[in-house]
C-alpha cells in the first residue's frame, strides 16, 4: 500500500516533464517508445565510423555495453546500446551535441538505459540505439537506501534525483501496461 | 493511527513542491568548449529532405532576397545568432521576433546551396534519412574551430514556415538551435532558451534567443565589439557596382563577401570574395558585383583574426537599395575631460574631442558660436583638440562639430577650478605684450572668494606660514596688483591699460606673476605662474 502510493506520485511527478531537442517524452512516452531499460555498469565502449552513400561520410557512432539488469522485469541482462558521436582517437571523430556527456559514459559508471532496436540509425547502422540520445541515459550513485537515479533536470524524463526501485517500480508497470490491449472505443 | 501513514503523503508533497519551485533564473547556458575561427562564417544547405513541407514555400522575405523554401528557412534560423539586428529584422512573421539579436562578436553568412552533405567540418545543413526514430530531432556535429555539419532526422515531418507549422517541426527554430551548438554551446538548463533541450511540434518558439543563449554566445565570443565592422546599408542600383554604408571599414584593406550563386563542392570555400577593396573615411567601399555573386547577404572582413574583424550580414539583391545610408557627418562620441576648468591658462588645446568623421569638420563651436581656426586642431579622423574658451557661465554648454551642413552637439559642464587659476596675456609663458596696448588678466576660483594678486621681476620662490609662491626673491620684489571677487562665473577679469605701465626699456621687461585665494586657514592655495614679456 505504502510503496504503490509513492510509485504513483512519482510517476504522476514525471509525467509533468519534457524532453529533448529530441523529441518531448514523459516518462510513459519513453517506456512506450523504448523496448526496455537495462540497469548496470558501463563494462565497454568502442567506436566505429561508416561511410554511406546517401547519409554521408563519416557518420561516428559509439557502442557502450552494459552489464545489469532488465527493469521491465529484473532478469540478468548484459546488452550493447548505441550512440551517435564519438571519437576514434584524440583526433578522430565528433562531438554529437544530442550524444550523452562524455563523462557520463565512461567504462565504470553505473546507468540507466532506456534503448530501442533501430533497424537504421544512419548509415545504416543497426542496433540497440539509446532513446533520445543523451535523454534516454541516466546516471545512478550509491546510497544507504541503495541506488538512486540522478535527475537531469527541467526537460527530461527523469527531472529530479529518485530512488532506483521507485524508478524500477514505474518502469515496470508502464512496460506491463505496454502489453493490455486496448477497448475499442464505443462511441 | 499508524504514524507512517503520515509521514509518507507528506513526503511526497515536499516532493511535489521541490519539482513546482522555480528554475534559477541565473544563467544557465552551457559550452561545449572551442569556439569557431573567423574563417568559419559560411553556412551552406544540401537539400536532400524528403517532406515536401520542408521545402515547398514559395513566398520570398524582403530582407532575405534571393532565397526560399529550405534554403530560406535556414539562412534565416542563422540569422538569429547576429551581432545585430539582420536589415530591418523581419522574417518571423509567427512571433514578430525581430532577427538579429546574438550581440556578440559573431556573424554568420549565408553562402548558398552545397553539392552534398559533406564532411563534418564543411559547414553544410542536410537530412539524413533516419536517425533511428528514438526521438533525436536533429543534430551538430562539432570538431569545433574548424567546422561543423548539422543533420535533420527525415523519420519527422519538417516544414520549412514561414508561417504556421501545423504539427510539423520548424526548420528555422530547429536550425538556430543546432547552429547553436555549432557555435560551440551547450543545452541550458532555463527552459525559454533556445538552447534547451526540450521542443514540441508546432513550436516555433525556439526561433527567437532568450537572455540566456545571448549571454551564452556573448560569453562565448566576446560582446560585439565597438571597432567592429558595422554596414548600415547596401546600394547596387544598376546591378554593376555594389556601394556598401557602415562605419570601421579598412581604409584600404578590405574583403567583400558574397553568397554563391553556384551550387559548390563540399571541400572548398563557398563565398565570393572580393579582396583589396579600399573605403572612403572607413565608411564607404564601392566594389564590382562579381560575376557568381548571388542575391543573399555581404559581409565586410577587415585586415586580423578575431571575430571583431568580421562585420555584420546585411541584405542586397544585388539591384536596389538595402537599409539607409547613414549621414556622414563629424560626430563627437566623448569629450576629455569631461568637466572643464573656467579658465585654462595658455593656448595649448588641452580639450581632447573623440569621434569619427572629424576631417569633414569645418568649424568647431562651443554655444554656437565658431571659433578661431586657431584655438582648435583636427588631429585626425577620430580626434581634434582645443583651447577651451571662457563661458559666460558654469555649468551645461555645448561643444559642436560641424560639416557646413549637418552639426553634432556633445554636452559638457564647466566648474570653477579647484586651486586658484591667473593667466597675463594670452596665457603662454613670457607670451609678449606690447606696452601701447595693454594686456588683460583674467582669474578664477572659488566663487565669492577674493584672489590677491601680486607680480616681481623675480620668478625666485617666496614662502611662509600663508603662502608659496615660485616669484618673488623671498618676499623682497613682491607687489600687489589688487584684490579681485570672483563672480558667479567663476572668471574675474581686468584690463591693464597701456597708461598703468611703465617704460619696459629698449631690451623689453619680463614680468611674473601669481595669486592666492584668500581661504582661512593659512597657507592660502596659489595659482599657477604667469610671465609676460612687456615691450616698447
Amino acid at each position: 500500500m505504502t510503496k504503490s502510493f509513492l510509485s504513483l506520485c512519482l510517476v504522476g511527478a514525471l509525467s509533468a516533464v519534457s524532453l529533448a531537442q529530441i523529441k518531448s517524452f514523459t516518462l510513459e512516452e519513453m517506456v512506450q517508445t523504448a523496448d526496455d531499460a537495462v540497469y548496470g555498469q558501463i563494462v565497454g565502449s568502442r567506436v566505429f565510423s561508416v561511410d554511406h552513400s546517401v547519409d554521408g561520410k563519416d557518420l561516428f557512432f559509439t557502442v557502450l555495453t552494459i552489464e545489469g539488469r532488465g527493469m521491465s522485469d529484473g532478469r540478468p541482462l548484459t546488452i550493447d546500446v548505441i550512440t551517435p558521436g564519438g571519437f576514434l582517437d584524440a583526433t578522430t571523430g565528433v562531438f554529437n551535441s544530442e550524444a550523452p556527456a562524455a563523462d557520463d559514459i565512461k567504462v565504470g559508471k553505473r546507468v540507466v538505459a532506456f534503448y530501442r532496436w533501430a533497424d537504421d540509425m544512419g548509415g545504416g547502422v543497426a542496433g540497440n540505439a539509446l532513446v533520445a540520445a543523451h535523454g534516454g541515459l541516466y546516471r545512478t550513485v550509491e546510497g544507504p537506501r541503495g541506488a538512486a537515479v540522478l535527475g537531469r533536470g527541467e526537460g527530461y524524463a527523469v527531472s529530479a534525483n529518485l530512488r532506483l526501485d521507485h524508478l524500477e517500480s514505474s518502469v515496470a508497470q508502464l512496460h506491463a501496461m505496454k502489453a493490455i490491449p486496448v477497448t475499442p472505443d464505443k462511441h | 493511527m499508524n504514524p507512517k501513514h503520515l509521514v509518507l503523503p507528506a513526503l511526497c508533497v515536499g516532493g511535489a513542491a521541490l519539482l513546482l519551485a522555480p528554475a534559477r533564473p541565473s544563467m544557465a547556458f552551457s559550452k561545449i568548449g572551442g569556439l569557431l575561427s573567423p574563417s568559419q562564417r559560411d553556412v551552406r544547405v544540401f537539400d536532400n529532405f524528403l517532406d515536401a513541407t520542408a521545402d515547398d514555400n514559395a513566398t520570398p522575405s524582403t530582407q532575405f532576397p534571393g532565397w526560399t523554401g529550405l534554403d530560406l528557412a535556414v539562412w534565416k534560423g542563422i540569422t538569429e545568432w547576429a551581432s545585430t539586428i539582420h536589415g530591418d529584422g523581419t522574417g518571423d512573421p509567427v512571433n514578430g521576433n525581430v532577427l538579429g539579436d546574438g550581440g556578440a562578436n559573431f556573424d554568420a553568412f549565408w553562402s548558398g546551396s552545397a553539392a552534398d552533405i559533406g564532411g563534418t567540418n564543411n559547414n553544410i545543413v542536410s537530412g539524413q534519412t533516419t536517425c533511428g526514430g528514438t526521438g533525436v530531432l536533429a543534430y551538430t556535429e562539432t570538431p569545433i574551430s574548424d567546422g561543423w555539419r548539422i543533420r535533420f532526422c527525415d523519420e519527422w515531418n519538417w516544414d520549412d514556415g514561414p508561417g504556421t507549422i501545423g504539427s510539423r517541426w520548424d526548420i528555422q527554430g530547429i536550425t538556430c538551435h543546432e547552429y547553436g551548438h555549432a557555435l560551440g554551446m551547450g543545452h541550458s538548463a532555463v527552459g525559454t532558451a533556445t538552447m534547451a533541450p526540450s521542443g514540441s511540434p508546432g513550436q516555433t518558439g525556439l526561433r527567437s534567443l532568450a537572455t540566456d543563449d545571448i549571454n551564452g554566445i556573448k560569453c562565448v565570443y566576446g560582446a560585439a565589439s565597438v571597432i567592429k565592422p558595422k554596414i548600415f546599408a547596401t546600394d547596387a542600383t544598376g546591378g554593376v557596382n555594389i556601394t556598401i554604408s557602415g562605419q570601421n571599414f579598412d581604409l584600404a584593406n578590405n574583403e567583400v563577401w558574397f553568397a554563391n550563386s553556384n551550387v559548390t563542392a563540399t571541400g572548398v570555400d563557398p563565398i565570393v570574395k572580393v579582396t583589396g577593396a579600399p573605403s572612403t573615411s572607413g565608411v564607404e567601399i564601392t566594389v564590382a558585383i562579381p560575376a557568381d555573386a548571388s542575391p543573399g547577404d555581404v559581409i565586410v572582413k577587415i585586415p586580423g583574426a578575431t571575430g571583431s574583424t568580421v562585420s555584420n550580414a546585411f541584405p542586397t539583391d544585388l539591384a536596389g537599395v538595402f537599409g539607409e545610408p547613414p549621414i556622414v557627418m563629424p560626430d563627437i562620441t566623448s569629450i576629455f575631460p569631461t568637466l572643464i576648468d573656467a579658465l585654462l591658462p595658455g593656448t595649448a588645446q588641452e580639450v581632447v574631442l573623440t569621434g569619427v568623421n572629424f576631417l569633414l569638420t569645418t568649424d568647431v563651436l562651443v554655444d554656437g558660436v565658431p571659433l578661431a581656426p586657431s584655438s582648435y586642431t583636427i588631429l585626425s579622423n577620430n580626434s581634434i583638440t582645443l583651447d577651451m574658451p571662457q563661458v559666460a557661465s558654469l555649468g551645461a554648454h555645448n561643444i559642436s562639430v560641424t560639416d557646413g551642413t549637418n552639426t553634432d552637439d556633445f554636452g559638457v559642464t564647466v566648474g570653477a577650478p579647484f586651486l586658484p587659476k591667473l593667466q597675463w596675456g594670452n596665457g603662454d609663458p613670457a607670451n609678449v605684450v606690447d606696452k601701447d596696448d595693454g594686456f588683460t588678466i583674467l582669474m578664477s576660483g572659488t566663487v565669492g572668494k577674493n584672489h590677491y594678486v601680486y607680480y616681481s621681476l623675480s620668478n625666485s620662490p617666496s614662502s611662509n606660514q600663508w603662502v608659496s609662491f615660485d616669484i618673488g626673491a623671498n618676499f623682497s620684489d613682491l607687489t600687489r596688483l589688487g584684490v579681485f571677487a570672483i563672480p558667479a562665473s567663476a572668471v574675474a577679469s581686468t584690463f591693464i591699460p597701456p597708461s598703468a605701465i611703465g617704460d619696459p626699456g629698449p631690451g623689453g621687461l619680463t614680468v611674473y606673476a601669481e595669486s592666492l585665494e584668500f581661504d582661512p586657514p593659512a597657507p592660502f592655495p596659489d595659482s599657477n605662474t604667469q610671465s609676460i614679456h612687456i615691450v616698447q
